[in-house]
């Protein structure tokens, strides 16, 4: 059974909206996604960059790597997305575990050298995805583990340490928000109760059946019948592989 | 709120990449916690052992006998989870809702507490930025200078962050657990790395003895909340 997590993400635009269509048929939903395109649009605008997409990062997939969430051409995808969903992001996401510091690129060949970048102290230099097309990937998480990147892009992007700094803010809220969004939807997984939720909470913390039945004051085959019901929810294989997804998908801390 | 946005000033995003000593490293945090209109800054450290969660400080300019007295144990609980602000959330100073410790505080000159979480490695670090008067710090500049924090803690030498944490898993235990944690039984893990079924088994072992874990599923639960898988 092919079940998607929240971290695949999806993988295209237009799957981006199925997923804000199909799951949580909600007016609300679709209008945060498209939300989040216009202030991604206005982040651009803020540093010149002509340039804009995001990423979520897929751990879970054979390969890890970038899928694209939209891109300035969005419903559809561009060249430069492709360019980042292959080995580039990957190297990206490499580092993203250990540092959150931007990455950024230009074109070294020519007169002009890094037109871009005079004023950025911040960060560290990666190499060119595209030729003369200067860029900067600011990497983003949200709750639950999951990562992604904000890339700007454009010849006559201009920034400095400070505006650098306020982006990586605003991609981080407007990653935020997407993520909140998915979350919620959790490919269709039906709400969890309170108990099934303490009960998942004290297996992680190693607790037993019977300790969490006599935590809880229920009987043994009452604390495994909720454990079984969020395995289940969770469209998991085992208990161990139920606390695993719900830590992932932020159910539990 | 529009027009140009505030941020720290050039000199202190500079400072950041020149940090290379735990004076740096003090002096760079000084600077951002000025720039925010706080007076006093601690940078907390988390060491997973034991299934636990302990915090160290890394770097602050508190008066020592503020930590003696609170103590790291109600420092811990000052800082959990929910009174924590993430990057890209508005930021809330740490409500002073009768709480013994924050009264305690109060009294030693840290009248407004805010936490802040700097996720930036996959150790999980706090920051506490306080001032002795309420409203002197300003909440706009505050996310500023959190992630002013996170490239801090980005950049700098793990040694300079205090402890590493303790009993890292080798490559095979991690792969091991992360298997597991997939859902993958012992025997299809077995399989996939191309060993033995005890092998496996006594990898997880390894791994929960490393971690002081009672189960799988706690080390599982430890190692995804570390960062580790």
């Amino acid at each position: 059974m092919k079940h998607r997590t929240a971290q695949d993400g999806p993988a295209s635009p237009a799957k981006a909206k199925a997923a804000a269509d199909g799951l949580d048929v909600t007016q609300e939903n679709v209008a945060v996604v498209l939300d989040t395109v216009r202030q991604a649009r206005r982040l651009a605008a803020s540093a010149a960059a002509s340039f804009y997409g995001l990423y979520v990062e897929t751990r879970h997939r054979r390969i890890p790597g970038l899928a694209t969430v939209f891109d300035r051409e969005f419903p559809r995808t561009s060249d430069l997305s492709r360019a980042i969903c292959g080995p580039a992001g990957m190297a990206w996401m490499a580092t993203r575990a250990e540092s959150l510091a931007p990455a950024w690129w230009y074109c070294e060949t020519g007169a002009q050298q890094c037109p871009a970048f005079p004023l950025v102290s911040l960060g560290h230099k990666v190499p060119a995805l595209t030729p003369n097309l200067p860029g900067l990937a600011l990497p983003v998480f949200a709750e639950g583990g999951i990562g992604g990147f904000f890339v700007l892009a454009g010849r006559d992007m201009a920034v400095d340490d400070g505006l650098v700094c306020d982006l990586h803010i605003r991609a981080f809220s407007l990653f935020r928000s997407l993520a909140r969004l998915r979350l919620s939807q959790l490919d269709g997984t039906p709400p969890m109760s309170k108990r099934e939720l303490e009960c998942l909470t004290m297996t992680a913390e190693g607790k037993t059946s019977e300790d969490i039945a006599a935590a809880l004051g229920l009987s043994v085959h009452t604390a495994n019948q909720y454990l079984a019901t969020t395995t289940h929810k969770l469209n998991a294989m085992s208990r161990t592989h139920a606390v695993a997804k719900a830590l992932r998908l932020g159910l539990i801390e | 709120m529009n027009g140009a946005r505030q941020t720290l000033s050039r000199e202190t995003l500079a400072a950041i990449p020149a940090v290379t000593t735990r004076s740096d490293l003090s002096d760079c945090l000084g600077r951002i916690c000025a720039e925010a209109g706080a007076e006093r800054f601690l940078l907390l450290g988390t060491l997973i052992d034991h299934g636990g969660e302990r915090p160290y400080i890394i770097a602050s300019n508190w008066v020592y006998d503020t930590v003696h007295i609170l103590g790291l144990e109600r420092l811990a609980r000052l800082s959990a989870g929910p009174r924590t602000c993430a990057i890209g959330e508005p930021a809330k100073p740490i409500a002073t809702d009768g709480d013994d410790a924050l009264r305690l505080l109060a009294r030693h000159g840290h009248a407004e507490i805010y936490c802040v979480g700097l996720n930036a490695t996959a150790q999980r670090c706090k920051a506490l930025f306080s001032s002795g008067r309420v409203g002197a710090i300003d909440d706009q500049m505050l996310p500023q200078a959190q992630l002013a924090c996170c490239y801090l803690l980005s950049r700098v030498p793990a040694d300079l962050l205090g402890t590493p944490p303790p009993n890292s898993l080798s490559v095979r235990e991690r792969e091991c657990l992360r298997w597991v944690s997939e859902g993958k039984t012992t025997g299809e893990v077995a399989m996939i790395l191309g060993v033995t079924a005890n092998t496996v088994n006594s990898y997880l072992a390894h791994a929960i003895r490393k971690y002081g874990a009672s189960n799988r599923a706690m080390a599982i639960a430890t190692a995804i909340r570390s960062g580790t898988i």
